[in-house]
């Protein structure tokens, strides 16, 4: 997993996505490497917001790992196994873990600090540019959420997506 | 009380941790566990003698009424004490007996010490089902350590016959604690002692309980496991299948008589059974030559008789249980340890190659002749004071006591000719026979066997301090005000006694004849057998079970699954509820139109060959159901639908790129049973669905949320239930979640790489792809392989 072709020398100049020529160019689609390269910021930048406005507004952790995981699946059909290997650098089960672990480490801190599982608190504050902000530290156990699902989709599409012949090449020696 | 569990447990870990390192010494690290725990109950003894019972309770779920009492009454008492007592003694012989292991001293120590603790829950656990699961425990326990990794098999076959019959038993338990908790209403042991349920369920209850206690207290004809155990290194056989596990059944059986008592069954079929049991014993042992099994047999006697006073339900036979209870905890722990040293030091158990161990290891002998006085039950031991109140207990006048009496005075008759086959097989000289021994064994061996066998004496020289220990169980019972003593003046008992005596030493020195006798005779029914036949017959009848019901057809269990759900719970809804009489087509006009799509769809997904397209119109329905959200008011769930639904669909799509075109269809029966399979899940769908809605009060359990959900976090009540109210419930979704994403990722991997690569033989050097992969995929390379 730590292997050095996880992270294909990407050079956003030159390419449109950093690992799709690693495809059969029979099987390319420019229309949609271009709309994966223009959309995914976008997708990430949603899949925070969504995060963020979660107890407030449609949204919250398990929507933004969807989200983020969609962006995943962009990726992946634009641009092949290497591309969605290229679009998460770490390994899927170090996403899942790092989500679980924020989950139950805020359950636990709960129990620690106030004797009650997952007992939380709000931060009320004032931020330069942004005005009023409040900050649930139920936030926390949002973003493990989203890091399971994150860590789910990038799992399953690898997984599933392996077992044609681009794959083979992509699970090769760099 | 909960401290002392869970030291055990922290030890057991511990032990196992040390023992790479420490070696066998990593069982003195264990030992403290039982000994603190041995300690305590010395400390709080005169308290809980004086009717103040110790009582600690450890919080479950407190909501649901979970939780698990402990209570430390006389009987809990007698039992810790041995089981604490004999553990320590038995941990610290194991630390010398096993300095030459090498391979699974870790198991070894680690479940020793477990055991131990599981035993100690046992006898304090105050509650029905909390009693159950530490028996079970027990169980594994024992299994583990017959089997001590299965070396081979005779090992595992004793394992797994032990196994079998204490917990195919241990199910006839369950079944029985459940039926005698509902006949009294609580599960609480001191409750349903306190006020007994009486009737035909309590009876059943009592038989079942006794046929769970029997089969771990090896009475007959469920005992043959306990002789086959005994291929189990000699501290494992003196502690589980001697001294405390064994002990299980005997205490339950203590435990629960003076509630069952009086239930009809309850007392023939302990008087029966024990006594039988202990006749059988008594004759097996004389006809053994290997001493471990001659006290193994010896040991199902003596827990025969055991049986019988524990059970018997009056107040004299309870004193003369408990005092006989102490007795064989220390005589026969005891003469194991003996055993075990014989064996170790001279290489066999068999005494007809034994000859000179007696001149050889004088302190030995003198161990084991201690332990022989008590067993034979010659004063001043343990084992007299025992022996003496049980004559007198079945001396008094009672239903069936008189050939109870008879049945009791031959198997002591028949106890003291294997003690003195014991003594005689273990240290006499035989001409013709090599001095087996080289050297004497080690003072760690034989010191903790001596202890045992000194308490043994010194219990017999203090009765009072006995009778007042014994008392504490046996005061449950009103009888006559009956004491352990050393002399009680002449009496039918005492002659009775010099009558077993006299008898046991003629029998054994009458043993050729006895042996003629014995093989004139036709031949017993051998249990042993039977029991091997029926393990066989149950492993074999598993094995068509799986066969039929785990086919490794998808489609079968999913039907399966889809059946019994719309059966099940769906006639359960039938029965209960009905179909609902007065409901809305719909709230708002959009409904309808969404709905009728989204029947549409289904329509199609069923009828469409292609299974590319039947899958689009398939995410088609689900983003109608999501609309359908929508047009109801619940943006939240309507955005989760649509971006599952996406996510699914392309997962989907990544999966039928390998599949054939086209649906194939099934042949015609098949396709007929899933239509009607289809039907009924449809059915039993709409009903819930409709009977859910029907209701239109506001769920109690959610209202409280809206309140409370803007002080929480945020008016978003969605998500501050997810994250805040139910934060737990999320949790274990997430872990659910993680759990299953690494199972199928494991699970098509190994399916792909079996179906990929050729797994025979090692890959061809230089592979690449082929050590990659293993590099990634260590547990999958080891499952394939």
């Amino acid at each position: 997993m730590t292997d050095a072709h996880r992270w294909p020398a990407a050079a956003p100049g030159e390419r449109l996505l950093p690992a799709a020529e690693h495809q059969d160019p029979a099987e390319r689609s420019l229309l949609l490497e271009g709309l994966a390269r223009v959309l995914h910021p976008g997708i990430l930048v949603v899949a925070v917001y969504l995060l963020v406005v979660g107890l407030h507004h449609p949204g919250g952790g398990f929507i933004a790992g969807l989200v983020a995981g969609l962006g995943l699946v962009l990726r992946r059909l634009a641009g092949g196994p290497r591309e969605l290997a290229a679009a998460s650098p770490l390994p899927a089960g170090l996403v899942l873990g790092t989500g679980l672990l924020l989950v139950s480490g805020y359950a636990l801190t709960g129990v620690v600090l106030t004797d009650e599982l997952l007992a939380g608190a709000v931060w009320h504050g004032e931020v330069w540019l942004l005005g009023p902000v409040e900050v649930p530290s139920s936030l926390v156990f949002e973003s493990g959420t989203a890091l399971v699902v994150v860590g789910l989709t990038a799992d399953v599409l690898r997984v599933l997506g392996a077992g044609e012949p681009s794959d083979e090449d992509a699970e090769g020696v760099a | 009380m909960i401290a002392l569990l869970t030291a055990h447990l922290l030890l057991a870990v511990g032990a196992a941790a040390l023992a790479p390192r420490l070696g066998s010494r990593a069982l003195a690290v264990g030992a403290l566990a039982p000994a603190a725990s041995f300690g305590w109950l010395v400390a709080v003894a005169p308290d809980v003698l004086a009717g103040r019972p110790a009582e600690a309770s450890l919080s479950w779920a407190p909501a649901l009424g979970l939780e698990v009492p402990l209570r430390l009454d006389g009987l809990s008492l007698l039992l810790g004490l041995v089981v604490t007592g004999v553990g320590t003694l038995v941990l610290s012989y194991g630390v010398r007996y096993f300095a030459d292991r090498r391979d699974g001293m870790a198991r070894t120590a680690g479940v020793l010490v477990f055991f131990a603790g599981a035993m100690l829950a046992l006898v304090l656990a105050d509650d029905v089902l909390a009693l159950y699961v530490a028996w079970e425990l027990t169980t594994v326990c024992s299994f583990l350590l017959i089997g001590d990794g299965g070396p081979d098999r005779e090992h595992r076959t004793a394992a797994v016959r032990a196994l079998l019959v204490t917990t195919g038993a241990g199910f006839a338990l369950l079944a029985g604690l459940l039926l005698l908790g509902d006949a009294a209403g609580t599960y609480r042991l001191s409750a349903i002692v306190a006020s007994p349920p009486t009737g035909t369920q309590a009876a059943a209850a009592a038989v079942l309980v006794l046929v769970g206690a029997f089969a771990k207290s090896a009475q007959a004809p469920l005992h043959p496991w306990l002789p086959a155990a005994m291929v189990a290194p000699t501290p494992v056989s003196a502690y589980l299948h001697a001294a405390a596990m064994v002990k299980a059944g005997v205490y339950l059986v203590a435990r629960l008589a003076p509630a069952l008592a009086e239930v009809l069954p309850w007392r023939p079929v302990v008087l029966v059974v024990g006594v039988v049991t202990m006749l059988l014993g008594g004759w097996r042992a004389l006809a053994q030559t290997d001493l471990k099994r001659l006290l193994a047999y010896g040991t199902i006697a003596q827990l025969g008789f055991l049986v019988v006073l524990l059970g018997a339900g009056t107040r004299t036979a309870a004193l003369a249980g408990a005092g006989m209870l102490l007795a064989h905890a220390a005589f026969k722990a005891t003469l194991f340890c003996v055993v075990g040293v014989i064996d170790h030091e001279a290489g066999t158990r068999d005494l007809r190659a034994l000859s000179g161990v007696g001149r050889r290891a004088p302190a030995l002998a003198a161990v084991a002749g201690l332990a022989c006085l008590s067993m034979a039950g010659l004063p001043p031991t343990l084992g007299y004071l025992g022996k003496e109140a049980a004559f007198e207990a079945f001396l008094e006048p009672g239903a069936g006591h008189g050939w109870v009496l008879a049945g009791i005075v031959a198997g002591s008759v028949l106890t003291v000719a294997y003690t003195a086959r014991f003594l005689w097989g273990a240290f006499a000289d035989r001409p013709g026979v090599e001095q087996p021994m080289a050297h004497r064994p080690s003072p760690g061996l034989v010191v903790p066997a001596a202890v045992l066998a000194v308490a043994g004496v010194v219990g017999g020289l203090l009765p009072s301090a006995v009778d007042a220990l014994a008392a504490g169980y046996a005061d449950g019972y009103t009888g006559p005000d009956h004491h352990l003593a050393l002399w009680h003046g002449l009496g039918p008992a005492l002659a009775l006694s010099v009558l077993t005596l006299v008898g046991g030493v003629a029998v054994h020195l009458a043993r050729d004849r006895v042996d003629a006798a014995r093989r004139a005779l036709p031949a017993l029914p051998d249990a042993e057998r039977g029991q091997d036949r029926l393990a066989g017959w149950l492993i074999a009848a598993a094995g068509v079970l799986t066969r039929r019901t785990q086919v490794g057809s998808l489609p079968g269990y999913l039907l399966a699954v889809l059946l019994v759900v719309s059966l099940g719970p769906g006639g359960v809804l039938l029965v209960q509820s009905g179909v609902p009489d007065r409901f809305r087509p719909w709230d708002v006009p959009a409904q309808a139109v969404v709905g009728a799509a989204v029947v549409a769809g289904a329509a199609g997904v069923v009828l469409i060959r292609r299974r590319l397209t039947a899958v689009l119109v398939l995410s088609a329905v689900g983003y109608l159901v999501a609309l359908l959200f929508l047009v109801h008011g619940a943006p939240d769930l309507a955005l989760t639908q649509l971006l599952v639904e996406t996510l699914t669909l392309l997962v989907f799509v990544l999966v039928i790129r390998r599949m054939p075109a086209e649906v194939r269809r099934p042949p015609q029966p098949l396709w007929a049973l899933r239509a009607v399979a289809a039907l009924l899940v449809g059915a039993f769908a709409t009903l819930a669905t409709l009977t859910a809605s029907a209701r239109h009060v506001r769920s109690r359990s959610v209202e409280g949320y809206f309140a409370q959900a803007p002080a929480e976090g945020g008016p978003n009540v969605v998500n501050v239930i997810i994250s805040e109210f139910r934060a737990l419930d999320t949790l274990g979704e997430v872990t659910v979640l993680t759990i299953a994403a690494s199972g199928v990722a494991s699970l098509v991997l190994v399916t792909s790489r079996l179906r990929g690569t050729p797994r025979a033989g090692a890959p061809p050097p230089g592979a690449p792809r082929e050590a990659e992969a293993a590099r990634q995929e260590p547990e999958q390379e080891r499952e394939t392989a």
